[in-house]
């Protein structure tokens, strides 16, 4: 290195933005240079050339006390420089060796403190035939100075130089005089930063997940041809001149199209590569003009083509026009997306000589993903180049066929809604219809759930067939029980088709009970005991309920019901005298009725079908791998049957001989008895929510102890990574995720989660998987058509386990029940869930969310509408909405937003005691808030947005906050505010009001057990919901050092309270 | 995405299990499934199910 000459400018705004981005980034292209020019007439032209041009002989070095470099001009700096000779190559071979050099060009990485930043290599390829390659530093060049160079080289290799200009703009001057514009404080300066400090804040359009590999630190550019015929080259050229824009503006809006359905939303900034060379003495000039101009696009699904083409036309014009302006920290980082349409010459020529292009590409600027099209004459190449980091080759491969179709239907009539047509080809279309559908297998359609249990009966009647409350019952006698109670429903008059309401705890009455209602022919309506009065009246009188099934303590607990009502426990005696045998008679289409949330105001019953439930119990117990079991296995229920949740556990355990625990609520609640029960029993299966699991978890001594000896299956809610991993860590169990809606009978997809899970790279959550046996699913757009692999869409289930309806809701069922028509079954149905899914490559199905208002509180489904319809009817509300919020914890908890009727205001605990009066506890909100009118969106609906931001204030709402007085106040109100993950607790406070549910009940009262030695009965915390309250009984319980029988009393007293009792008592007396 | 276009036109169609449903005007109904001859909004189309769809036991399972 000679001659350094020390003066040393600043980088141009395009060169800045680069050195942040890209600064590795390279330019190259391969020319052909006809005529009869020795490499060494070639070697000096090239080196000429350099000596004309400051930026081709630059380097880049960082002073010291700078972040980016100055660009050092040297006075001599020569090229890189090789000759190759392949002349006496066969032909043939030529073209292996073009692909072998530009690979090297594209890879080969420059110096770019010491240079030279220019590499050349000269091939021969006959007696006047020569391919010159030619690649720059992306810091010193563009594809017009790539260009540029070979027009140069031309003319002085032929001789030519008079027809060069004289003083070719340096780049230095070039940058010296953008950098200026960047704080120009004229008119124009100020609009121009005005403009892009708006432009820069449109977002790209998030397609973050394109499954790329992730790994390397640098970009990986490959290339991905987009095949468009002749026919579609002409078309684009007709439709721009009939619009009157140009030719890139046509495929820009294609490209906006297809990335408008890639990224599911439609606004978004896609980078538009422009040459920078609209000034006229910029033209032929020599160094990096070109820039990436964010250019806004809207494209709403109802939009033309021709609206789009006109749009993107004239924003990438305005866009244009401010591009001095843009400031060099406007990035466009790893992510964005790119446009690029190139207008090179077919030919160079000077002094009798002519040069082609044969390819140049610029692979500077660090897109994820670009259209880049390179008009060279009269033909166009036009290619995806994507960052392989960024986006899965497989993947690159379908969206060219996206950008295919989309030119395609766009030529053929521009005034299609670009929404319209058809994402995916006929083989994506197979895939994604047939292929990941493939799940027909031949099963019993016309028997009944019973009738498979019945056949286990007969296959192993001395096996155990249910463990619950303190009792076991075999195979013979549960039938036998349910035989009895059937004949004595059947005496009433059930007959099949019938509803029988069916209202008992987590028990062994609760399997008779359902199994000897299935027997009659009838179906059964889950009642719960906890539920309001009034939301079981309506379930009976919708579901036109003939008798109900339960034990005599519930009774009182059911609203007015003018049927038979059968007591297992005091009409044993009356029952125990029907006949033993299966009843001869025919069952309805219904094996059982389940209501859940309606968005409307009123709950709506699921009617699902004994084929459907056949179905899904055979189908579960192959993904549970029960064919490979040595003997049945034992499998817990956890749930409330009012829930299709736990009805894994109990038919697949009772169609497959194996042994049902139903586990009741305070067990199931409390870890450290559930891993007693566990460890005493065995339990190979187990389901359950993963939040009611992370809660046992987070008290349990080791997670072994809660987990199933073999099989843990979760469903309900959304599965994490962290949680899976963690289960998969403990090596105990296998692991299932689980999905369906109540409506395709309680699974459709499941999937087997395993460690080191590829899906893990990019899907935040578990897949919900595959298909399970006889059930297909789509997912589709608004027009129910087929989207592509990886893009969202809405699912819909079709196949056997489609539901009959909701019962006596014709309306809502036709909206949600609709024709399937990608069934081979004519007249099939499929049920549009409104899950938010797509589909991973493996064609596993990712849940994403939701498209309306219903969230999963744990595990069970919640229409924020229906919240606030029961809101809307207490008195002292006028107007309310109800958000859906995660919690630091991942868990949803709802905040309610009232405007009240009367400047009396509204008291939370009225508002909550008045909910508990119409919803079930999970239902009811967490906080309420008075607000004095709802904040609406422009088009006047509630804007959710706004309330989410409120401050939560909610607590002030209740109570002022009262310091801890003691030490053990003191660390109980630290242990609360750790479980409920608030802030700080006073010790008035009340627990459910902070947010407290049942879950974290049972966490208190682990952590009080660890850290006091006191065994504090569930009830305690429901009744006493504060800090005071719950240090005054822990005192007392640890100086309590003899057995007190007048505690031992009151404690079995609240033990005997349901939660729904205890709360509202804690209700009627807040500081009870 | 789920908003389905609230002024569109729908069409009311029926199976051979006489099961009602809903689908788009403009679009050729699935096999299996014809029309009868109920057209009109989203919110129309329903309203004339609730008459019309009585027994929604399928059919082949009514006594």
């Amino acid at each position: 290195m000679q001659n350094v000459n020390i003066t040393g400018y600043e980088l141009s705004p395009q060169q800045a933005n680069l050195w942040e981005t890209n600064a590795r980034g390279i330019v190259y292209g391969i020319f052909s240079i006809a005529g009869a020019f020795t490499p060494e007439v070639i070697e000096k032209a090239l080196n000429d050339t350099v000596d004309r041009h400051e930026i081709l002989r630059t380097t880049f070095r960082t002073p010291a006390s700078m972040r980016t470099p100055l660009q050092i001009v040297h006075d001599r700096l020569a090229p890189g420089w090789e000759v190759l000779d392949w002349s006496t190559l066969p032909v043939a071979e030529h073209a292996t060796r073009v692909e072998a050099l530009r690979q090297e060009f594209a890879q080969r990485s420059f110096d770019l403190e010491r240079g030279p930043l220019v590499r050349a290599a000269l091939a021969k390829t006959g007696s006047d035939g020569q391919l010159l390659a030619l690649a720059v530093s992306a810091l010193c060049g563009d594809a017009d100075t790539m260009v540029g160079i070979v027009r140069d080289v031309i003319h002085f290799a032929s001789g030519a130089v008079g027809e060069l200009a004289e003083d070719p703009i340096q780049y230095a001057v070039y940058a010296e005089w953008q950098n200026g514009l960047q704080t120009a404080d004229d008119d124009a300066g100020v609009s121009g930063r005005e403009f892009w400090s708006t432009a820069a804040k449109i977002p790209a359009p998030a397609l973050a997940q394109l499954h790329g590999d992730g790994t390397g630190a640098a970009p990986q550019f490959m290339l991905e041809p987009v095949a468009l015929t002749a026919a579609a080259f002409k078309g684009i050229g007709s439709i721009a001149s009939s619009a009157d824009v140009s030719e890139p503006a046509v495929l820009l809006a294609s490209w906006q199209a297809v990335l408008g359905r890639l990224a599911d939303r439609p606004e978004f900034a896609i980078s538009v590569v422009v040459n920078g060379r609209h000034h006229e003495d910029l033209e032929g000039a020599v160094g990096r003009f070109a820039r990436a101009l964010p250019v806004g696009a809207e494209v709403e699904r109802s939009a033309t083509f021709a609206d789009l083409t006109l749009r993107a036309s004239s924003a990438a014009e305005v866009a244009t026009g401010w591009q001095d302006y843009l400031p060099a920290t406007v990035e466009f980082g790893e992510g964005s997306i790119g446009f690029c349409y190139r207008n090179l010459p077919a030919e160079i020529r000077a002094g009798g000589a002519s040069t082609t292009i044969e390819a140049i590409y610029d692979h500077a600027l660090p897109f994820a993903l670009a259209l880049e099209a390179s008009q060279i004459g009269e033909s166009c190449v036009v290619e995806l180049v994507y960052d392989s980091r960024a986006v899965a080759p497989d993947l690159a491969k379908r969206i060219s066929g996206y950008v295919t179709r989309a030119v395609e239907a766009f030529v053929r009539e521009p005034r299609t809604a670009i929404g319209q047509p058809e994402r995916v080809d006929a083989a994506e279309r197979e895939l994604v219809i047939n292929a990941f559908n493939r799940t027909d297998v031949e099963f019993p359609r016309n028997t009944t759930i019973h009738a498979l249990f019945e056949s286990q009966a007969a296959r192993n009647p001395a096996a155990v067939a249910l463990v619950a409350g303190g009792r076991s019952l075999t195979y013979t006698e549960l039938n036998i029980e349910a035989n009895r109670l059937a004949h004595d429903l059947i005496s009433f008059g059930v007959k099949p088709g019938d509803c029988v309401g069916l209202c008992t705890e987590r028990s062994a009455e609760m399997v008779i009970g359902l199994l000897g209602i299935l027997k009659a022919g009838a179906a059964y309506v889950p009642l719960h005991y906890d539920y309001p009065k009034a939301r079981l009246a309506y379930q009976l009188e919708e579901a036109r309920v003939t008798a109900i099934v339960t034990v005599e303590h519930l009774v009182p607990k059911l609203p007015e019901f003018a049927g038979k009502i059968v007591r297992l426990d005091t009409d044993a005696t009356r029952i125990a005298g029907q006949p033993d045998t299966d009843p001869a008679t025919n069952a309805g289409e219904l094996v059982y009725v389940i209501y859940t949330s309606g968005s409307t105001g009123q709950p709506k019953g699921v009617g699902n079908t004994h084929r459907g439930l056949v179905n899904y119990s055979l189908a579960i117990q192959q993904r549970l791998g029960l064919e490979t079991a040595t003997e049945p296995l034992s499998f817990a229920t956890v749930s409330s049957i009012t829930a299709d949740l736990g009805n894994t556990c109990i038919f697949g355990a009772l169609t497959s001989g194996g042994c049902l625990h139903v586990i009741e609520h305070d067990v199931a609640m409390d870890s450290h008895r559930f891993g007693q029960y566990m460890a005493k029993w065995n339990v190979d299966v187990l389901k359950i929510t993963p939040s009611h699991l992370q809660a046992l978890l987070s008290v349990a001594v080791s997670d072994r102890e809660v987990l199933p000896k073999r099989t843990l299956v979760l469903g309900g809610e959304a599965l994490t990574w962290d949680l899976a991993n963690r289960i998969l860590a403990s090596n105990g169990c296998s692991l299932i995720n689980h999905y369906g809606p109540t409506e395709t009978t309680i699974g459709s997809l499941t999937y087997d989660v395993r460690t080191d899970d590829s899906a893990a790279a990019f899907s935040s959550v578990v897949p919900v998987g595959f298909p399970i046996a006889n059930t297909r699913c789509y997912v589709l757009d608004a027009d129910r058509r087929p989207e592509a692999i990886g893009v969202a869409g809405e699912l819909y289930i079709g196949g056997e386990g489609v539901a009959q309806g909701y019962v006596g809701q014709p309306e809502l069922t036709a909206e949600r029940f609709v024709a399937d028509p990608f069934s081979s079954e004519a007249g099939a149905r499929m049920y549009r869930t409104g899950d938010r899914v797509r589909r991973l490559p493996s064609g596993a199905i990712e849940f994403l969310g939701r498209v309306d208002h219903q969230v999963k509180i744990r595990g069970f489904r919640v229409e924020l509408g229906e919240v606030e319809a029961a809101l809307g009817r207490v008195a002292s509300v006028r107007q309310a909405a109800v958000i859906a919020r995660d919690n630091s914890a991942g868990e949803i908890v709802l905040d309610a937003f009232v405007v009240p009727a009367s400047a009396r205001g509204v008291a939370a605990d009225e508002l909550r005691a008045a909910l508990l009066e119409q919803l079930p506890d999970y239902m009811v909100p967490s906080s309420f808030q008075e607000i004095e009118t709802l904040p609406l969106t422009p088009s006047g609906k509630v804007d959710r947005q706004v309330l989410a931001a409120l401050e939560r204030t909610a607590a002030a709402m209740f109570s002022a906050f009262v310091a801890p007085r003691s030490p053990l106040e003191e660390s109980l109100s630290q242990m609360w505010a750790e479980v409920l993950r608030v802030e700080r607790v006073g010790v008035l406070d009340n627990f459910f009001e902070l947010g407290g549910h049942s879950l974290m009940v049972t966490q208190v009262v682990a952590r009080v057990r660890s850290s006091y030695g006191v065994q504090l009965p569930l009830r305690t915390l429901f009744e006493s919901p504060t800090v005071a309250d719950l240090a005054a009984a822990v005192a007392e319980l640890q100086g309590d050092d003899g057995r007190d029988e007048e505690l031992d009393r009151m404690l079995a007293e609240l033990e005997s309270l349901s939660e729904e009792e205890a709360q509202r008592l804690l209700d009627a007396h807040p500081q009870a | 995405m789920s908003d389905e276009r609230e002024n569109a036109l729908y069409k009311v169609v029926v199976n051979h299990e006489e099961q009602y449903s809903i689908w788009p005007a403009d679009r050729d109904v699935p096999l299996g499934w014809k029309e009868t001859g109920d057209q009109g909004t989203k919110k129309e189309c329903l309203d004339r199910i609730e008459v019309l769809w009585t027994d929604m036991t399928p059919l082949s399972l009514r006594r």
